[in-house]
């Protein structure tokens, strides 16, 4: 077993050439510590109701998928083919249209590895929260709610993982605002606030990135694999809104308020910047600020903003977190469009109880799905 | 499940960090159907018998992952299939006996998994660093001996609880569980390094050092530990 410590994440791609042969005997782990001041609960009422958070622990026993066996990774694309459907390639302007096409193919893997990548990293996040929440969380069914979540995101990291490595196969390392925001979530001591940080923002943003990754991906492997993670993800976010919506009728005024700011902090640091402006910069050798004005100027692209945060808005207004000392910052930032949407707050159950899709019922949807949003002039 | 899921966050490696996450869901079952069983076939529960809290309590704060580890994997886990097999072997509900063939299929690839990663893990640490791990097993060693009677349901019987416990150690029973406890223990003890020349002294005074030499879970059956769950002709 070796283990190398260091003091920040890597910054250059991983390419994986590796030799004839790999074996464990090749891995080298390479780790950064951090610290959490963990506030764990044992919990010796073990009374149980049929509530929705016991409803959410069995969903998650019965649609235990297994990424080996449920996906089929004979359908990855090879690398001749492009990794987005052919009507985006089609509608693709700006620099990159001017590239030589063998170079634009390139480009667009490496554009989704990167985007892939930090699937990933945000997964191995939600697999540390989660499981930091079956200690920390008071009551029973929590309990058992965030283990089952836990080897959910276990799963998660395993498909994406593989997928990079063996489809893509090339890793890019984690963004630093992702990674900043994953820091403060996971070495903060109060569970609720880990909570929000993980469950609404990060997974409320990375439910709406996989949403956009299943109607645009030419691979019919990652649609199946991205639609398998959203099933999950559907759950993770409904126990989220459900349980915080609960414990924070229980905080002061005060710490209402202080939750509020750090969720509107949060999506500060998530806005703008969790759009890839890393690779462009090193691709087309301009920085990484001239990339970040070309998009945020672009007027769809202020719309993919908002859909990504279609479903962190409505969830925030739900438990109570759009206080009015927040509010009118949130319409600073432009990004109340979805804020009265009201996708998640009845549970659909029938949806959530549905037995997962085949590959070719997820294809079907994935085209639907696109050709209404390209209706609405985004992608 | 507590300890598993702290597990996913210290453990250093990639593979043991999805393995800890598997295993973090495996004891949320394990709790979902014990509680399940206590409440609607026997209708009442006992609190946590202060030896195992102690346990629990020492594992849980301790900041070392690999403490943890030793602790969780090796002596609670082999507590919990010894208990677990005497348990099985002489329930008479066939539903309870189900209930422990599949618990225990989970536990025994918990416990190898728990050997083969602290197999590697120890060779990494130094003479002191596991002579400090040695002492602490040795110790949850002497916490588990003798410490698992019922003092709760001996009070409600009116029992004086030192005399209980005394008759209780001397009985052909109590003799017979550690035993049985201690063969699932010292061998995997053993193969992990932790059985030193100091604490091989302890164990001898204690008794239990002959158990070391029987067979340890490091040896992986994966034919075994990979059949399909076949409980209802198991029950018998």
């Amino acid at each position: 077993m070796k283990i190398k410590v260091v003091d920040n994440p890597p910054v250059d791609p991983r390419e994986f050439d590796l030799p004839e042969g790999f074996n464990e005997g090749h891995i080298e782990d390479v780790v950064e510590i951090f610290n959490t001041p963990l506030i764990g609960h044992y919990n010796w009422d073990y009374t149980d109701a049929d509530t929705r958070i016991k409803k959410l622990y069995e969903l998650g026993k019965k649609l235990n998928w297994d990424g080996s066996i449920d996906l089929d990774w004979s359908k990855a694309i090879k690398k001749g083919q492009a990794p987005v459907k052919a009507e985006l390639l089609a509608r693709m302007e700006g620099p990159l249209a001017a590239l030589p096409e063998e170079e634009r193919l390139e480009y667009l893997w490496h554009d989704q590895a990167w985007g892939l990548s930090q699937f990933l990293h945000g997964e191995q996040g939600a697999l540390l929260v989660a499981s930091q929440l079956v200690s920390c969380a008071p009551t029973y069914q929590a309990k058992l709610y965030a283990a089952s979540q836990t080897f959910d995101e276990a799963r998660h990291v395993e498909v994406f993982a593989r997928y990079l490595k063996e489809v893509s196969g090339v890793e890019y390392p984690i963004n630093k605002n992702l990674k900043s925001l994953i820091d403060k979530i996971l070495s903060d001591p109060r569970w609720d606030l880990k909570f929000i940080g993980m469950q609404i923002i990060i997974e409320g943003l990375a439910l709406a990135a996989f949403q956009t990754t299943k109607e645009t991906s030419n691979c019919a492997l990652l649609r199946q694999l991205v639609h398998y993670v959203i099933r999950d993800e559907a759950r993770h976010v409904t126990f989220g809104v459900n349980y915080l919506e609960d414990f924070l009728k229980t905080l002061t005024k005060e710490e209402v308020e202080d939750r509020a700011m750090f969720a509107y902090e949060a999506c500060v640091v998530m806005r703008d910047r969790i759009i890839n402006t890393e690779l462009p910069a090193r691709w087309f050798n301009i920085s990484e600020e001239e990339v970040r004005a070309m998009v945020v100027n672009d007027e769809s692209q202020d719309m993919f903003t908002n859909l990504l945060f279609s479903r962190v808005m409505p969830n925030l207004k739900r438990i109570g977190l759009l206080t009015d000392k927040v509010l009118p910052l949130y319409e600073k930032l432009n990004l109340t469009s979805y804020m009265d949407s009201d996708d998640e707050f009845e549970i659909e159950w029938a949806e959530l109880n549905k037995p997962l899709e085949t590959s070719s019922e997820i294809d079907q949807q994935s085209d639907k799905e696109l050709a209404a949003h390209a209706a609405q002039g985004l992608f | 499940m507590l300890v598993a899921s702290q597990l996913v966050s210290c453990a250093p490696t990639y593979n043991a960090k999805l393995y800890a996450a598997s295993q973090t869901f495996d004891e949320a079952r394990h709790v979902e159907v014990f509680n399940k069983y206590l409440q609607e076939r026997i209708g009442f529960n006992y609190p946590v018998m202060p030896g195992l809290k102690l346990l629990l309590d020492k594992i849980l704060s301790d900041p070392r992952w690999d403490l943890k580890f030793i602790g969780m994997q090796i002596i609670i886990e082999g507590l919990a299939l010894a208990a677990f097999e005497r348990q099985r072997a002489a329930a008479m509900d066939p539903l309870l006996k189900d209930l422990f063939y599949l618990v225990i299929r989970d536990e025994a690839r918990h416990v190898t998994f728990g050997v083969n990663y602290l197999e590697e893990f120890v060779q990494t640490l130094s003479d002191e660093e596991k002579e400090e791990r040695a002492d602490f097993a040795y110790e949850a060693c002497v916490v588990m001996r003798n410490r698992f009677g019922s003092d709760n349901v001996m009070k409600q019987f009116g029992w004086n609880v030192e005399e209980a416990q005394e008759v209780l150690n001397q009985s052909e029973n109590a003799r017979l569980f550690n035993n049985l406890l201690f063969a699932k223990i010292m061998p995997n003890l053993k193969r992990i390094g932790l059985v030193t020349e100091k604490t091989q002294e302890k164990y001898a005074e204690m008794d239990i050092l002959q158990f070391q030499d029987l067979e340890d879970h490091g040896n992986i059956d994966w034919d075994e530990l990979s059949q399909p769950l076949d409980y209802s002709s198991k029950t018998g």
